[in-house]
């Protein structure tokens, strides 16, 4: 490993300045909320972002290919914790998603996405000769849909679509039998209703009964919605200035530190700086498609492909959510949101991505051998 | 593979950069175009309107002795989900609570761990518990106290039937009037019903901060805000208090006087100013229970009571009796119908028609003038001046006097009082009967009055024809201490002459003075009464079988009517006993009314003598001090 040292000079130094960048704006947010709010959120997250860099550089000096075979260990682990979550997790806000490793919660779900991409990954890269059937693509469907029934029972329906995000973003970039696609879009059609009814909870239900009509449900369930709309509006272009923000000086954004931690930015900066952030945003999601193109095997190939979705899957979902664009379900913004968990799975990933952009002179670039 | 990998990237970067087109689209619409409009209600966030009700008005006396105040009663709250261990010793402590309430109340807590509901924990805390659990607020948690405001009436019953209560306004009056809603209270009866508006005051509304966060407290832009906000409300203004003419302890004796009356009123008015100085009706009732409304039996028995406690006796009407012959008299004298001299022979009866009509004493008085016939009250004389009178001149006069008109402040809806004329028989019954002349002129037949009313007309008397505006509010001050309304004397003339009253006075003045008068055996030493005693009939005729043992509703009224003292007066007092039998039981309670009267006048001269005296004293004293340190 310490050989690979060297390898550091080759890191893709920009990628990790818009990342430290975001991740700096991150804390001074989290920085002036606590500071309106109390708390200790801007020290944890600080902490977090050290021990997470830390894995970062340990990540990108392991080549990424170690995961290749041991990727169905780490799944089989990470299952274990989601059910060790289900017999003791720690509960909040009415859903048990943490485990108590005494110093800190960890939240397996999150780790699930990194680990899930890992085993998906390795499969299809196995696999990356023939156009797969049915057959072939049950397998990893299944390694999809128990994670994320464990998941969902938690509950947490945004980590359980991320999974299906996942596993849907790798089919449409592997080949993959005609035939099954289309069972596929006459199975989807189908399968909506059977949704509403059986897989989404009254819960769920009346979250995007408020999304349609959020001012009948101004005080209950669109509550947040509403308020995330007043803190980001009376932003207006310039925004309230660092730490003046009195929505959030109000408390009145629930989960403003997580979830919602963009309406904070949004107020105390206005339209000028939501705009700077979803443009560093942008350029980072640009950077890792970017990478991309240095895979040189199928399994950094679909690894990557996976990392980068699933990261534009959050951002998106995130930002729609906070400006009630889409139904409110816990997707946290990655680099930003606190939460020590999910940066250090962000990280983390960016790290494999890194480790595959750093090694991308092992070989000589022949975008044909793919 | 590649050229298909680049086609689908494509794909996934368009459709991820459209996502972001739409993202900053919708921000672009949220913070600009209508980012005024959302900061505008984020403020609202902030900002609560709250309700400030005003203080009623309190009631005082002519003296500023209290008839009806606002008393505070602090309930403790607690929250259990707030509410930790240290607390609830503390409470357990400091509150004074039986051993089965300490228990229930750790189990409440315990139960409702969970719910955010604050619970009643005491009610009514004692001034001690109050400064020791505020003293001690901040470190407390989860404890609330809420204050809850009552009408308490200090004097109970005896003032009730002026200063009247409030309770819950009805589906009428809601209807009836602006500004009040369904849980609001009124006055019902009595000043709190006559002054609603000026006691009520205005309630306003405040806009204040919300949130409980200390930054935002002293945030000054807020502070601001909420104080340009609060620019546009009209400021809460406060109930006016009000003085009555009543005088509360010529009251309180009058409660005592009246000790063994079962029912019946008194009033005593200043023939001086018009000031109600007094208004006793019995039996009475306790406001405060009606107030607090939880004792439903009681309320129910006081309102379905024979006796009709709530209902103001001195303004019921009832049969004036000889009471009433001064107005005949008034009008047989103005008239020229007879001379004050002129003597008439009362054989015990008059014959009109076939019909009877007798006197009270079947013996008969003889031959007597006014004076003596007022004196004794002889019936056969005011039949004999009734005939030449006639009911409608009966009817005129006792308009003249103010019956069936009001001349008062603030009280309204009270009787006017009725005296029929021909006309009234003929819309009423198609025919008239000469008879009830002679029925009327003593009161009886057809005439109604109050107490109130006859003491109107006796205070007429005393002012020798001047009509002077009755009172009960001596004073409206606002909460400032400005007085807004003061009571003013306001004269009426009833256009009769003087000596006209001065020939009745002279009558009144026998009546209690001079041997052989109706109420001679009830004169006071000291002060001469001027005064005409009257014993109204309430049925017709009564059973022979009752002879011995009439029931008490069939026994006669008893009034007694009069002013004092008889050269210079100062008051009228009235006093009816309802189916008190003889009017002599009257004329005694009237005695000890004035009597009453008389000794708290001195009683409050010598306070005050006293009070002169010991200042002049200090003053002298003072001075002395000053000359010997200048020697």
């Amino acid at each position: 490993m310490l050989n690979n040292l060297k390898l550091l000079k080759n890191t893709h130094w920009f990628l990790v300045i818009i990342t430290y960048i975001i991740l700096i704006i991150g804390v001074l947010n989290l920085y002036s909320l606590q500071l309106n709010q109390g708390g200790n959120f801007y020290i944890m997250q600080s902490f977090w972002v050290l021990i997470s860099s830390i894995i970062f550089i340990l990540i990108t000096l392991i080549d990424y290919r170690l995961f290749f075979e041991s990727s169905i260990i780490l799944y089989i682990i990470n299952i274990l914790m989601l059910f060790a979550v289900f017999l003791f997790g720690v509960t909040r806000n009415a859903s048990t998603r943490w485990l108590n490793f005494g110093l800190f919660l960890y939240q397996p779900s999150e780790s699930m996405k990194l680990v899930l991409a890992l085993v998906l990954a390795a499969y299809f890269a196995k696999n990356s000769k023939e156009s797969l059937g049915f057959k072939k693509l049950a397998y990893p469907f299944f390694l999809t849909l128990l994670p994320a029934v464990l998941i969902k029972i938690q509950p947490d329906l945004g980590s359980a679509v991320i999974l299906f995000i996942e596993f849907g973003v790798l089919m449409f970039f592997a080949k993959i039998k005609r035939s099954v696609w289309l069972t596929l879009i006459i199975l989807f059609i189908v399968l909506i209703p059977v949704m509403w009814f059986f897989v989404l909870n009254d819960y769920h239900k009346k979250r995007f009964d408020a999304f349609l009509n959020p001012e009948k449900f101004a005080k209950t369930t669109a509550y947040q919605t509403i308020q995330a709309k007043f803190a980001i509006g009376s932003g207006k272009t310039y925004g309230k200035g660092f730490t003046k923000g009195p929505i959030s000086k109000g408390k009145f954004v629930p989960e403003q530190e997580t979830d919602f931690a963009f309406s904070v930015l949004a107020e105390e900066f206005g339209f000028l700086g939501s705009v700077i952030l979803i443009s560093l945003y942008i350029i980072f999601l640009f950077l890792l498609i970017s990478i991309l193109k240095y895979a040189f095997d199928p399994f950094g190939f679909y690894l990557g492909i996976i990392i980068v979705s699933y990261f534009t899957f959050q951002i998106l979902m995130n930002l729609l959510m906070v400006t009630g664009l889409f139904p409110v379900i816990g997707v946290p913004l990655p680099f930003f949101s606190y939460g020590g968990t999910n940066l250090l799975i962000s990280m983390a990933s960016l790290g494999i991505i890194m480790s595959l952009y750093i090694r991308r002179y092992f070989f000589d670039y022949n975008p044909e051998a793919l | 593979m590649y050229k298909n990998f680049l086609v689908k990237t494509r794909v996934f970067l368009f459709v991820i950069f459209s996502f972001f087109l739409v993202i900053i689209l919708r921000l672009y619409n949220l913070q600009i175009i209508k980012g005024a409009y959302y900061s505008q209600k984020a403020q609202n966030n902030f900002l609560d309107t709250v309700k400030i009700k005003a203080q009623r008005g309190n009631i005082y006396d002519k003296y500023g002795k209290v008839l009806a105040k606002n008393i505070a009663q602090f309930n403790l709250y607690v929250n259990p989900k707030l509410v930790d261990d240290k607390t609830i010793k503390f409470l357990k402590k400091s509150l004074k609570l039986s051993i089965q309430e300490k228990f229930n109340f750790e189990e409440i807590i315990k139960k409702n761990k969970y719910n955010k509901k604050e619970i009643l924990i005491k009610s009514k805390l004692s001034k001690k518990e109050l400064s020791m659990i505020e003293a001690r607020k901040y470190r407390l948690q989860g404890v609330s106290i809420v204050t809850k405001t009552f009408r308490y009436y200090p004097q109970h019953g005896i003032v009730a039937h002026i200063v009247g209560y409030i309770n819950r306004i009805n589906q009428k009056e809601l209807s009836k009037r602006k500004n009040y809603q369904a849980d609001n209270n009124i006055g019902k009866i009595g000043v709190e019903n006559y002054l609603e508006n000026s006691l009520r005051g205005k309630s306003g509304k405040k806009i204040v901060l919300r949130s409980k966060n200390k930054k935002l407290k002293n945030d000054k832009s807020l502070e601001k805000l909420i104080k340009l906000k609060n620019k546009d409300f009209p400021p809460v203004k406060e109930g006016d208090n009000i003085y009555l003419t009543i005088d509360l302890e010529l009251q309180k004796n009058i409660d005592d006087i009246f000790f063994d009356v079962k029912s019946g009123a008194a009033v005593v008015f200043d023939t001086n100013t018009g000031d109600i100085l007094a208004m006793y009706s019995k039996p009475t009732f306790d406001p405060n229970i009606i107030v607090r409304g939880k004792n439903k039996n009681y309320i129910k028995e006081i309102f379905n009571d024979k006796l009709q406690p709530t209902l103001n006796k001195a303004y019921k009407q009832f049969f004036p009796g000889s009471v009433f012959k001064v107005v005949t008299a008034i009008a047989a004298l103005d008239l020229g119908i007879i001379d004050e001299k002129e003597k008439l022979d009362c054989p015990g009866y008059e014959m009109y028609g076939k019909s009877k009509f007798r006197c009270w004493k079947h013996s008969g008085h003889g031959k007597m003038d006014l004076k003596h016939a007022l004196a004794q009250s002889c019936d056969v004389y005011f039949y004999k001046l009734a005939k030449k009178v006639g009911l409608d001149n009966i009817n005129k006069y006792a308009k003249k006097l103010g019956i069936g008109t009001t001349f008062t402040d603030f009280i309204s809806y009270i009787p006017k009082g009725f005296v029929p004329n021909r006309k009234w028989y003929y819309n009423r019954y198609g025919r008239y009967n000469k008879g009830t002349a002679l029925n009327s002129a003593i009161g009886q037949g057809d005439v109604y009055l109050s107490p109130f009313k006859v003491a109107e007309i006796y205070s007429i008397i005393a002012n020798y024809g001047i009509r002077k505006r009755i009172n009960v509010v001596d004073k409206i001050v606002t909460p400032n201490n400005k007085v807004k309304y003061k009571r003013k004397i306001i004269l009426k003339s009833s256009d009769i002459p003087t000596e006209v009253f001065q020939k009745v006075a002279k009558g009144l003045f026998d009546a209690v003075n001079t041997p052989g008068g109706t109420a001679y055996y009830h004169r006071l030493k000291n002060i001469l009464v001027s005064g005409k005693t009257g014993t109204a009939q309430v049925a017709s005729k009564r059973n022979s079988e009752y002879e011995f043992e009439i029931p008490w509703k069939f026994k006669h009224h008893a009034w007694f009517a009069s002013f004092a003292p008889s050269y210079k007066p100062e008051i009228a007092v009235v006093v009816l006993v309802e189916h008190g039998e003889h009017s002599s039981l009257s004329a005694r309670l009237t005695m000890e009314i004035i009597k009453a009267y008389e000794d708290l006048k001195v009683k409050r001269l010598q306070a005050q003598f006293t009070k002169e005296r010991n200042k002049f004293r200090v003053e002298n004293k003072f001075k002395s001090i000053v000359n010997t340190d200048a020697e």
